[in-house]
């Protein structure tokens, strides 16, 4: 590209060549900066001792009483396990019309918990338990016809933050900031048929199961 | 903007050690981003530091790989830099009316030392530990304010917690800013008077019509393009050194668990006398992973299970052997009790220490051990008697 006048023989520029050899060194150079980037945006992702905290977990669900529900920490989330009676489950069918979703169809549950007891068996419901609105942790108003928190109350759950209201199957009523269902995390229950049975947590969506473990 | 590169002008002589200066400036922006993502793992403080230094290379997903090359890029940076300042003792590039570009270039240095000296200090092992010790006790030669500067340096009676967390600010966040500035004032002082070249002549004294020097070439695209072949050879060299020989023999990284493996399973003993069968696995091609410090850098890491295995059979080994000593070691108390009780010279002598000195040859064992001797000892009884008589 020189303009100096000394130089008579100049040769001619094979522009297409030229072009050429900067469009394949420029793309051998982009195909660098990708691979370069990947060490370090996979960084990023959980690391084995988090994987590992987040391994399927066992819970006993002898231990919890029928009615009641216990809770514990798993991959950062609270989980809800509810051991309902048979009076709970009945309460269910009675109020389609009060809820925003009564089939399930928007909220995020496994493909066995798109009924009315959102669960593989009816008396073991495993729900996360955040509020789909903005994420605080839903109170237990397990009490059916506790007026405080609205008329004709089947039982359920109430969130203090901004007012929404589930069903004892997680189904959010009307009238609450939260448009979609509790989410339900997809779990395997122990083959014990009695009651009494041990189940294993495993959520599916979002977050690959660990690699190496399978 | 786009002037600044097509409009300057550079000799166009230039060879191979003119690469060394944009090499330089890649290997500082390489340790910046490296840097930048190690940072978001350590943990800075004397309880905290190393374990946070072997969680980035064990458990977070290519840890080992940015570790790596961030060490790596560290001595890699300083062999740039060397031959960088050798152009300028080679060509003169030192001279007028470059003092200005030198004089920066001696700052940079300084700086580049001590950036790279805090920065080996951050994992807090026994290199960084006594390194720092040596280096920051070099300031207690200066007469008068030595020992109390020392301290003031340290921020404690000796190297601590506090030392290492004002380190790391220094390293992370001071240094960087002022490398960088240091770096710009360079680049400033290059672009104000122009590079010397191998043959020494100025080219501004030769311009062409146009006003250009008719010895030089645009810097754009002539050395972008240059440098970018640079760029390529060096950056093949480093990934050779990085993925297959990081520690470099020891000398860019510490290989101590190599080298600690070795000594324990029978190379060169320094102690006088190896173990009879080495504690751990019974492998004693030390080239293993499990014998190294740094892990295997493959692209998949080891799992937790599987580690937790390799421990777990290490410390079975360990503790088996532990359980044959003590064996032995009941046995030799045995022996001795029932000789002082009894008062019978013959028991006494069938402890092995004395038997290992009567014996021809017993310097050649010596190595055996002293759990084969104690065993020796212990379990022939009547046929060493008669033997032990003819010999005194």
């Amino acid at each position: 590209m020189s303009d100096h006048a000394a130089d008579d023989t100049v040769p001619e520029v094979d522009e297409s060549r030229r072009k050429f050899l900067i469009a394949a060194t420029a793309g051998t150079g982009a195909v660098g900066a990708v691979l370069t980037a990947v060490p370090f945006v996979a960084s990023w992702n959980p690391s084995e001792s988090a994987r590992a905290a987040g391994l399927p977990t066992e819970v006993d669900l002898s231990k919890i009483e029928p009615g009641q529900m216990a809770t514990f920490f798993w991959r950062k989330q609270q989980i809800y396990v509810v051991k309902r009676t048979p009076e709970m489950l009945s309460s269910l069918a009675a109020h389609d019309a009060e809820l925003k979703d009564p089939k399930s169809e928007k909220s995020e549950q496994p493909e066995y918990a798109k009924n009315d007891a959102r669960a593989i068996k009816p008396d073991v419901l495993v729900l996360i338990g955040t509020c789909t609105h903005l994420g605080c942790l839903p109170k237990t108003r397990f009490t059916p016809g506790d007026a405080s928190v609205m008329a004709n109350w089947p039982g359920g759950f109430f969130c203090p933050c901004h007012g929404s209201k589930f069903d004892l199957a997680g189904r959010v009523f009307q009238g609450s900031p939260a448009s979609v269902n509790l989410q339900d995390p997809a779990i395997q229950l122990s083959k014990a048929t009695t009651s009494s049975s041990s189940a294993w947590m495993r959520l599916r969506k979002g977050w690959p199961d660990v690699r190496h473990d399978g | 903007m786009a002037d600044q590169l097509t409009g300057y002008y550079a000799p166009k002589n230039f060879n191979i050690w003119y690469f060394f200066g944009s090499l330089a400036l890649l290997v500082f922006v390489m340790q910046i981003v490296t840097g930048i993502f190690i940072t978001m793992h350590f943990k800075p403080g004397e309880a905290t530091a190393f374990n946070s230094v072997e969680y980035l290379r064990r458990e977070v997903p290519y840890g080992w790989l940015l570790q790596y090359m961030h060490a790596v890029g560290a001595s890699f940076f300083f062999i740039v830099v060397y031959l960088h300042m050798a152009r300028a003792f080679l060509y003169g590039s030192y001279k007028g009316p470059r003092e200005l570009l030198w004089v920066f270039g001696m700052l940079i240095y300084l700086a580049l030392m001590a950036e790279a000296f805090m920065g080996y200090v951050l994992p807090y092992g026994n290199m960084s530990y006594w390194g720092a010790q040596v280096i920051i006790n070099l300031f207690g030669t200066i007469p008068g304010i030595g020992p109390d500067l020392v301290e003031w340096i340290r921020g404690d009676y000796g190297i601590g917690d506090s030392t290492l967390t004002r380190f790391f600010s220094l390293h992370v966040i001071a240094l960087p800013f002022i490398l960088a500035l240091l770096i710009l004032l360079h680049l400033v002082a290059l672009r104000q008077v122009g590079s010397n070249n191998p043959d020494g002549i100025e080219i501004k004294e030769n311009l062409g019509a146009d006003g250009k020097p008719k010895d030089g070439i645009p810097f754009h695209p002539y050395y972008t393009l240059k440098d970018i072949v640079g760029v390529g050879l060096f950056l093949t060299a480093f990934a050779i050194v990085v993925f297959f020989i990081p520690t470099f023999g020891g000398l860019f990284l510490e290989a101590s668990g190599q080298r600690l493996c070795r000594r324990v399973h029978g190379g060169k003993s320094t102690a006088g006398f190896t173990w009879s069968s080495p504690p751990g696995p019974p492998a004693s091609d030390c080239s293993s992973p499990v014998h190294v410090t740094a892990p295997t850098p493959s692209l998949r890491p080891r799992t937790v299970p599987v580690m937790r295995q390799v421990f777990h059979d290490q410390l079975d080994a360990v503790f088996r052997d532990l359980a044959a000593i003590c064996g032995d070691v009941e046995q030799a108390v045995r022996l001795a009790t029932a000789a002082l009780l009894t008062g019978d010279a013959e028991i006494a002598e069938r402890v092995p220490w004395r038997r290992r000195r009567h014996r021809p040859g017993a310097r050649a064992r010596r190595g055996e051990g002293l759990r084969a001797a104690v065993a020796a000892a212990a379990g022939r009884r009547r046929p060493a008697r008669r033997r032990r008589r003819a010999r005194m």
